[in-house]
């Protein structure tokens, strides 16, 4: 909407500013290691310091919270629910992590059908200030599915560290009001042309790292095509224990169950936990009838989820933001990245080698993640 | 627009009646619903039994709007052990629903529909078969199939003789092995396709019994020249949230619990994992 700019020395000030009018989450640089995701502190609001690159952890637990209470029964009262948004605010994300919530939206607040109640109280009111990513993970693609590592729209405030000031973009009047309040001015054209550069060389080392694994067609068309062929899967998916990791710390996983626990007085509580589609138990039927029932049937659900069936219901869009969490957080070192990229492959001999679970190496070529 | 403050996971209270037993195996539950519920034939509900789990199932009684409701269960499980040993008059369960979108009727009208089902998948074909009835005269025949195991297996069988006096009604019986006393065919529910005198072109086909079964009737049918856009499946898939959210039902990139379970053989046919 409108570009502003502030100096580095004022972003506590807007996080205080949001610390007072809401709960605020953040994805927080300062101290040693990578970007973590916390409820923000407010003694710590001076230290803050803005992330380069997503944190470790998927932000979707405030959204939709690892285990969540959704019903009491047989108690009337909580068939209409009249749950009051939930003022919440989330600094400091990237847009990998914007799209991940643009993903689980379409399915639990824009439904045609059904809308969770649950999702929409903690989801109508959010408050997002993202960031430009200035560094990448060697295990970042957004480039490759579609994405880039800044975001468009969908947030109320963007911030890009340039020079020695921050540029501000508001998506919103809310977002804009709360950078007029800390005293921010209008931002000089050259500023935003900076910020163009930066853009530029961001995703240029993008697209250079991730060019190996670049393929004629986009990985919906190969994953929808390749129905019923499984030599990549077989093939990279060698060393998955179907330990589910790959999914819980996922941006655009949402698979859960539905599970009731006795109270007292004959009353029983509902609960959604989040749950994983590469646990073997996930599709059992009765009589241990099982349609996948094999490790690489479920290791190849993964990709068709993503890939073909989400965008197939959900106007075209991948389940998959490219953020690399998958493969930073595979025991069995597999990159994603690979096994998409040889669904293209003619033969084996054709395909990047078979992952080994041994530290160090790293069979595509990647080092490891800082 | 859906409701925004509907609450999607809460189940109405629903107390049995009656239990009727059908089978050594199966069992139908009359329930009495705090509220009315209003379903078209081929949807299914999940059912809560409080503290052990909820599983679906398609209701056995007639479609349309109602504060009763048959569900008919065949012992399988955790949750389908503990409603036959121990849910009764009197108990109380809870009911989410109904889901799916049910059979398309409106693209059978005019055609003859052939109706194949086996074992338990009786119980989910009566609702369907009920709802053929109450509007039949928009059909040009209706042709019933239905094989078990023994003839202690078929449920409803009381019913069988006013189905078959029903106007442009057929009704054949099948069952697994040579049974004391049984003088009707042998054979599996295939065998009742040997010598079909339907239509082929003109005939939609619905049918639900378990997976094996479902396997070789869609072969046969395929065999006998059947369009796999006429054929109707009663898919089974583990279910969880009903509501094409928890990603635990699929076929491709349909959720069985929202797009069927009845599903167009056509549209899945190319998926992996379709008869398991
Ligand atoms: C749309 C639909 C309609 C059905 N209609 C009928 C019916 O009318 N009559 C009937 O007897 N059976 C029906 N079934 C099958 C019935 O749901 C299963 O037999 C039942 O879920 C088994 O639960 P359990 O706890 O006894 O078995 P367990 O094996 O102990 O299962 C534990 C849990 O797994 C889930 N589960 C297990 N098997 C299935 C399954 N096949 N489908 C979905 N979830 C499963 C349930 O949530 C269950 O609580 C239907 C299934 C579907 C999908
Ligand atoms: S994290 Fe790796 S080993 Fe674990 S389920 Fe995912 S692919 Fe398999
Ligand atoms: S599949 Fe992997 S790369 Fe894609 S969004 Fe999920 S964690 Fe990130
Ligand atoms: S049962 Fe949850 S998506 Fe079908």
């Amino acid at each position: 909407m409108s570009f502003f700019q502030i100096s580095r020395d004022s972003l506590p000030d807007l996080l205080a500013a949001l610390y007072d009018r809401r709960e605020l989450f953040w994805v927080n640089s300062s101290g040693e290691g990578k970007p973590r995701f916390s409820r923000a502190i407010k003694d710590e609001i001076p230290d803050y310091v803005l992330p380069p690159y997503r944190g470790v952890e998927p932000i979707k637990g405030i959204l939709f919270p690892p285990k969540q209470e959704v019903a009491e029964y047989p108690e009337p009262s909580r068939k209409i629910l009249d749950i009051e948004p939930k003022e919440r605010a989330i600094f400091g994300i990237t847009a990998c992590d914007l799209e991940g919530i643009r993903i689980f939206d379409r399915v639990f607040m824009e439904d045609d059908e059904f809308i969770d109640p649950f999702y929409v109280a903690n989801r109508k009111n959010l408050f997002i200030v993202t960031v430009d990513c200035t560094d990448i993970y060697p295990s970042c693609f957004c480039s490759l599915v579609g994405g880039q590592p800044f975001p468009e729209n969908g947030f109320d405030i963007n911030l890009t560290p340039v020079e020695n000031s921050y540029l501000v973009e508001t998506g919103t009047t809310d977002g804009e009001e709360l950078i007029r309040e800390i005293g921010a001015h209008e931002a000089p054209k050259d500023l935003i042309t900076s910020r163009e550069k930066i853009r530029k060389a961001v995703i240029s080392r993008l697209e250079k790292q991730n060019q190996p694994f670049e393929t004629p067609k986009d990985f919906i068309d190969l994953v929808t095509e390749n129905q019923k062929q499984a030599k990549s899967y077989e093939h990279h998916g060698s060393t998955c224990v179907s330990c589910g990791a790959c999914t819980y710390i996922c941006p655009g996983c949402f698979c859960f169950a539905i599970s009731d626990n006795p109270l007292e007085n004959g009353i029983f509580q509902r609960s959604t936990t989040w749950d994983s589609c590469q646990f073997s138990g996930f599709s059992r039927m009765a009589g241990m009838l099982n349609p996948r029932g094999k490790m690489v049937q479920r290791f190849a659900h993964r990709y068709n989820h993503k890939f073909f069936h989400y965008p197939w219901r959900y106007g075209g869009h991948p389940a998959c933001v490219g953020c690399g969490r998958c493969i930073d957080n595979c025991m069995g070192r597999i990159d994603m990245r690979a096994t998409l990229r040889d669904l293209s492959a003619q033969s084996v001999s054709a395909m990047y080698p078979a992952p080994s679970p041994l530290p160090g190496e790293n069979p595509t070529g990647q080092t490891d993640s800082k | 627009m859906p409701d925004e403050m509907k609450n999607i996971y809460y189940p109405i209270e629903a107390e049995v009646i009656k239990v009727i037993p059908e089978t050594p195996t199966i069992k139908t539950f009359r329930f009495r619903l705090s509220e009315t519920l209003s379903f078209r034939a081929g949807q299914f509900v999940q059912l809560t039994v409080p503290g052990i789990g909820e599983a679906p199932f398609t209701p056995s009684s007639a479609p349309g709007e109602s504060k009763e409701l048959e569900i008919t269960i065949l012992r399988a499980g955790r949750v389908t052990d503990y409603l036959h040993d121990n849910i009764d008059e009197g108990s109380r369960t809870g009911i989410r629903g109904p889901f799916g979108e049910g059979y398309p009727t409106d693209k059978f009208k005019g055609h003859t529909v052939l109706v194949v089902g086996g074992g338990v998948g009786l119980a989910p074909m009566r609702a369907g078969i009920y709802g053929l009835f109450q509007e039949v005269d928009d059909y040009k025949r209706i042709s019933i199939k239905f094989g078990a195991r023994t003839p202690e297996d078929f449920c409803f069988a009381e019913e069988f003789d006013d189905w078959a006096k029903k106007p442009k009604t057929d009704l054949t019986l099948t069952i697994d092995k040579p049974y004391p006393g049984w003088t009707g065919r042998v054979g599996v529910v295939t065998v009742l396709l040997d010598e079909l005198d339907v239509d082929i072109d003109d005939t939609y086909v619905i049918s639900c019994g378990p997976e094996i079964m479902l396997k070789f009737v869609t072969l046969k049918l395929m065999d006998l020249g059947f369009d796999p856009y006429h054929i109707y499946l009663s898919m089974n898939r583990r279910m969880s949230c009903g509501l094409g959210k928890c990603h635990r039902c699929n076929i491709g990139p349909y959720y069985i619990c929202k797009d069927g379970p009845d599903m167009c053989y056509g549209d899945i046919m190319n998926y992996p994992n379709v008869f398991g």
